[in-house]
């Protein structure tokens, strides 16, 4: 008897393959998933959350670099580079695409392009920060309920 | 673009598809069992990053010790702590990875160095691989290329 979508085990496979088909999750996120923890079911939560936070600052301190008078494009690269190696191991596909191209133009020195590009960074994280919230609420409603689907392992 | 939520219908050969891969991931998760014990330092700013690498390294039963720069990287090691394995980041604060392996090197340290960063070029490969790691490869570190590794290291 196949699972119905109500299933939260179903639901969360569901929106999860459905982040991969609009490019927002790539493969790294299912790595992530497949060193989910038995003795801490929580530990995806933590990780999405360190990296949430984490990403913050760096976008903080990346907003900062690109107000000064004198732009600080060493900074710039260095915190875009924690950035991009973060974002690509949380398998945030469409973000780290955005930073890669951030990055060019931080190496030509082209704080426009910067400015333009830098936009495009924040708008990919706030829908990577909505998709991976969503996934941790339901990672949680799932934990919490002991709900565990018989014929798949649970995300 | 905000995220949509999928439609209610399923696609069972999307689901074989879904199990199919996350089942691949997990299968190289287990696939390997250590007969001896490993160790690791991972030197790496991101704290994810950092973590991440370390996860994956325990899941394969490597005990990891890690550090967010290249001086505490240097540090550790000058103080006689070894391990048998160290993945480094290019890119590092306070001192970076190209020095700090170069430093790591000159103090006569022969274990395996895994050199690590993001969308690199082949001039940074190759500065990299000419500081002293042994091997080179983008991140995200992932069991593909960390399996074969930890073989080599356990005799297998």
């Amino acid at each position: 008897m196949a699972a119905s979508s109500t299933d939260p085990t179903q639901q969360l496979n569901d929106y999860i393959r459905t982040m991969h088909d609009q490019g927002i999750l790539d493969d790294n996120f299912d790595q992530l998933l497949a060193l989910r923890r038995e003795q801490n079911p929580r530990f995806i939560n933590e990780l999405i959350s360190m990296f949430t936070n984490d990403a913050e600052a760096y976008i903080a301190e990346i907003t900062n670099a690109l107000s000064l008078i004198e732009v600080n494009f060493s900074t710039i690269i260095s915190k875009l580079h924690q950035l991009k190696g973060s974002t690509s191991g949380i398998g945030g596909h469409r973000m780290y695409q955005a930073c890669c191209e951030l990055r060019v133009a931080a190496d030509d020195g082209d704080k426009d392009r910067c400015d333009e590009l830098f936009l495009r960074v924040k708008e990919e994280f706030n829908t990577l920060k909505q998709c991976l919230d969503s996934i941790s609420q339901m990672r949680s409603n799932i934990i919490s309920n002991g709900t565990r689907s018989r014929r798949r392992r649970p995300l | 673009m905000a995220p949509t939520l999928p439609s209610s219908d399923q696609a069972s050969d999307q689901d074989n598809w879904d199990n199919g891969r996350l089942a691949r991931k997990r299968q190289l998760l287990i696939e390997i069992v250590l007969r001896n014990r490993l160790t690791a330092l991972v030197v790496d700013g991101d704290t994810t990053c950092r973590v991440l690498e370390q996860l994956l390294l325990r899941s394969y039963g490597v005990q990891t010790q890690g550090v967010d720069n290249g001086r505490d990287a240097v540090a550790l090691i000058a103080s006689g702590v070894k391990f048998d394995l160290i993945i480094i980041d290019m890119i590092l604060p306070v001192l970076n990875g190209l020095e700090a392996t170069r430093q790591i090197r000159d103090m006569g340290v022969h274990c395996k160095m895994l050199g690590v960063t993001i969308c690199s070029g082949e001039s940074e490969r190759q500065a990299f691989l000419a500081a002293g790691v042994d091997v080179f490869i983008e991140k995200p570190l992932d069991p593909e290329h960390l399996v074969p590794i930890l073989r080599e290291l356990d005799g297998q």
